[in-house]
């Protein structure tokens, strides 16, 4: 993706898969390959288009809009809010990334880039914005890379910057499927059993983890200001086995795999990408599905040293699932 | 999650709650997690968590939207004495309610 400003060019509407959610887009976006994943599931339908408008749509300065949630990250220069307006649908945006609207069933969504690059505006589109449309239908959303083990999904679950990424890297290198990145996307199917959709066809690393890497599970795409976006490949929807929180430790020890039991919702609950909508439907809808997958997934912990080196955890981690059903 | 323990360390013995009526409230949800229920209560937006037994007592209670002869049952399934099981879940019932997990009224 070239630096500096622009707008993504204008094509003709395309159809991909992506969160569990059939896309159909009027431009180009990274990691995103028409039709998606081979042989994956279809979803709910939902349409992108880009706007040139920089300002908010008329409507969104009236009283009727609700604020969901406002993070001002100074550090970083960063503001990020998402607002909730009756008829509207929500709002999304974050200072230097853009802002994207959402009608209220999840169905169209536009968006306006308000980034130095274009790579920023996607990385915004394909971390945030996707995401929240598919929690408009229903999927529920985990702060987790995904990847594929002996033809099941294994949840990789841990905050930004613990190593999620990395370890997804690793695993793919080692032989391991590839389903997300930074954002799994689960639902039920018509058998009541978690399904894990593709995100992304891209693994963002920072520069630094990436040179951690004993090889690199595919060409540099795209990225900037330190982040290297690696081109990958997305494998379909796959029933979930394993949740694995990963969780730093001091030191320089090996990586460490202990079970995790299935009565303790905390670490499932705290794994939950998206928090801002806290309607009944929802809330219950997401504790259903942890439920399930707290019934039919093996939980686990991956304690990663500090200064460990990620092939050693990865391999901890597939020797472990060698031994589960 | 907040646990809901029916007679948790020696607290002062609650008064019995006698036969009441049991009803979960609409903002109330609750779903098993391995042998726990965990139970979210949506005023409060607090989960809490019951173990195996209080769960146990729990969906026995809300099977029979009753509490009418259910610590005789609790006390032959336990091997317990009946007045021990009433306390129990005398104290279950006064920490669900008082939490808003549960709605009680007399039986008619």
């Amino acid at each position: 993706v070239p630096p500096g400003h622009g707008s993504p060019r204008s094509i003709e509407p395309w159809q991909t898969r992506v969160y569990g959610l059939a896309l159909t887009s009027t431009f180009p976006i990274l990691g995103l390959v028409p039709g998606g994943a081979a042989g994956d599931r279809r979803g709910p339908p939902v349409t992108i288009t880009h706007s040139d408008e920089h300002r908010p749509a008329a409507g969104w300065s009236s009283p009727e809009v609700v604020s969901l949630a406002r993070h001002d990250r100074s550090e970083r220069g960063l503001t990020t809010s998402i607002e909730t307006h009756p008829r509207l649908g929500y709002r999304l945006s974050a200072s230097g990334f853009g802002w994207a609207q959402i009608d209220a069933r999840g169905r169209e969504v536009t968006i306006s880039a308000d980034a130095v690059s274009e790579w920023r505006s996607q990385r915004y589109l394909l971390a945030q914005v996707l995401p929240f449309a598919a929690g408009l239908h229903g999927l529920e959303l985990l702060h987790a890379a995904g990847v594929i083990v002996d033809g099941a999904a294994v949840a990789l679950v841990a905050g930004s910057g613990v190593g999620k990424s990395t370890l997804a890297a690793e695993l793919v290198c080692a032989g391991a499927g590839f389903l997300a990145d930074d954002v799994l996307a689960l639902e039920l199917d018509a058998q009541q059993q978690v399904i894990a959709h593709p995100g992304p066809a891209l693994i963002v690393l920072t520069e630094v983890a990436a040179g951690h890497l004993m090889s690199l599970p595919g060409p540099a795409v795209g990225g900037d200001e330190g982040e290297l976006a690696l081109g990958v490949t997305t494998q379909p929807a796959t029933k979930l086995r394993a949740v694995v929180v990963l969780e730093r430790a001091p030191g320089d020890g090996p990586a460490v795999v202990e079970p995790l039991s299935p009565d303790d919702p905390r670490p499932l609950l705290a794994g939950a990408y998206e928090t801002v909508r806290r309607d009944p439907a929802r809330i219950a809808g997401q504790l259903s599905l942890l439920a399930r997958v707290a019934g039919g997934a093996r939980l686990l912990r991956l304690r990663l040293s500090a200064d460990g080196a990620p092939d050693d955890a990865a391999g901890t981690l597939l020797r472990t699932l060698e031994g589960i059903e | 999650v907040r646990s809901v323990s029916p007679a948790a360390g020696n607290p002062p013995q609650p008064a019995p709650v006698g036969d009441v009526s049991i009803r979960v409230p609409d903002g109330v949800i609750h779903r098993v997690f391995g042998d726990q229920l965990v139970l979210l209560n949506l005023q409060t937006g607090e989960y809490h968590g019951l173990n195996a037994t209080a769960r146990h007592m729990f969906e026995l209670m809300v099977d029979r939207s009753s509490t009418s002869g259910l610590a005789a049952d609790l006390a032959r399934e336990y091997g317990r004495p009946d007045a021990e099981m009433q306390s129990d879940l005398s104290a279950l019932c006064e920490a669900l309610s008082g939490r808003g997990l549960l709605e009680l009224e007399p039986a008619p």
